[in-house]
């Protein structure tokens, strides 16, 4: 039995290997799927502040982002070299992205500022993204894109 | 501290062993949730997020997280080991060689990340798995060498115990209960040092960014300085003693 410990441990490596390989051949990175442009569609409470519904007036929109990267930005575009462009109604900023953790949250660089979001589902044509709201009362917003072809 | 192994320890060798290392891995753990928004020194989180992402179809993500466990598994094989190969011929080497691998390990995530740093999502994954790895590396040393009364690099565990403890506390037989009383201050001690050392890291990343790691370096050659330190220490007493015992001193 102890000389087939090496031969198992081996072949156990080597299966986890080509495993790894086959999804990695087969799975696009959250860097790749990423990548286009992302028209917004939605934005709702996915934690409200209080119980009495999960919309978010205009009014509310506004003061929210007021002082975030991503105030009105109603467009989103991601770039393979690491910049996005944000583009409102008049106007378009660009800034830089990349992604932390296992590709869960996503940095955005700004002039000095950065702020970070949480890519909860990312797909060919859908994005969610959340983030944590501390403004009036404590709450985290769902935003929702679609692909834009 | 290093040198001496399972039940020749005492409870004061453990009490070093475990704030120190405990120290090391809180600030491990907390400058990696700051720098890379991931969990470097349990895995317990990181087999629910596993779970998660295979229930989603997010297989890549499934891939990383599994990769990341897999790496802390062979920190705690490797560093055993080497304990198992080569504790009977020197005790101090093959306890002090894990922990240098570790210091190697964050040595050159805190050199990267100073230096080339581009912060990638590549990047990130690796730096996280050799961080995991290096943790993993730490806790099977500590684990074996303690006669697994301690582990550092997470609290779930230790937790549960002072939960117990405490329960037992409230009747007086246990209160008087010596060894329950080295436990609690064992476990108290690795408690407060993991907190102090994610506190300190906190506060110093702040000021010296991924330099942090060389802080956490330093903290672990200290524990292999301070038990050679030791070692000569004892081995000059003994000598003493054998000198004054001998024979030909008596006279």
């Amino acid at each position: 039995m102890e000389n087939k410990i090496p031969l198992i441990y081996f072949l156990s490596i080597l299966t986890l290997i080509i495993l790894a390989t086959v999804i990695l051949n087969n799975n696009s990175s959250p860097n790749e799927e990423l990548l286009g442009k992302w028209e917004e569609v939605s934005w709702h409470y996915e934690k409200a502040p209080q119980r009495t519904g999960k919309e978010i007036s205009s009014d509310q929109l506004t003061e929210i982002t007021k002082n975030l990267i991503i105030h009105e930005a109603e467009i989103w575009e991601f770039k393979p070299n690491g910049n996005a462009i944000l583009y409102n109604k008049d106007s378009a900023e660009k800034l830089t992205w990349t992604l932390k953790g296992r590709g869960h949250i996503l940095k955005l660089n700004h002039k000095n500022s950065s702020e970070y979001y949480q890519l909860y589902h990312v797909s060919e044509d859908k994005l969610v993204v959340h983030f944590h709201t501390e403004l009036q009362a404590k709450g985290i917003v769902k935003m929702t894109f679609q692909k834009k072809i | 501290m290093l040198r001496k192994f399972n039940n020749s320890r005492t409870v004061k060798d453990n009490i070093q062993l475990g704030a120190l290392t405990a120290f090391s891995a809180g600030m491990v753990n907390v400058t990696s949730v700051i720098i890379f928004f991931a969990f470097t020194s349990n895995v317990t989180g990181h087999y629910a997020i596993l779970a998660e992402e295979i229930a989603k179809g997010n297989w890549y993500e499934s891939l990383i997280v599994f990769t990341w466990i897999f790496m802390f598994f062979v920190g705690n094989f490797t560093s055993n080991l080497i304990i198992i190969n080569f504790n009977k011929t020197n005790p101090y080497a093959a306890h002090s060689a894990p922990l240098i691998i570790e210091i190697i390990c964050l040595f050159a995530v805190g050199t990267y990340g100073f230096f080339h740093y581009q912060e990638t999502l590549q990047e990130t994954e690796i730096m996280i798995g050799v961080m995991l790895f290096a943790m993993g590396i730490q806790n099977g040393l500590t684990a074996s060498i303690s006669n697994f009364s301690v582990k550092t690099t997470h609290l779930t565990g230790l937790t549960t115990d002072l939960g117990i403890l405490a329960a037992m506390f409230t009747k007086e037989k246990y209160r008087k209960n010596k060894v329950l009383i080295a436990k609690k201050q064992i476990l108290l001690s690795i408690v407060s040092a993991y907190l102090a050392g994610g506190i300190v890291a906190g506060l110093v990343y702040l000021k010296i960014g991924f330099l942090v790691f060389y802080a956490v370096c330093l903290v672990i050659i200290f524990i292999i300085l301070y038990e050679r330190y030791k070692l000569k220490v004892t081995k000059a007493l003994r000598g003493k003693r054998n000198k004054i015992n001998s024979p030909l001193f008596t006279k």
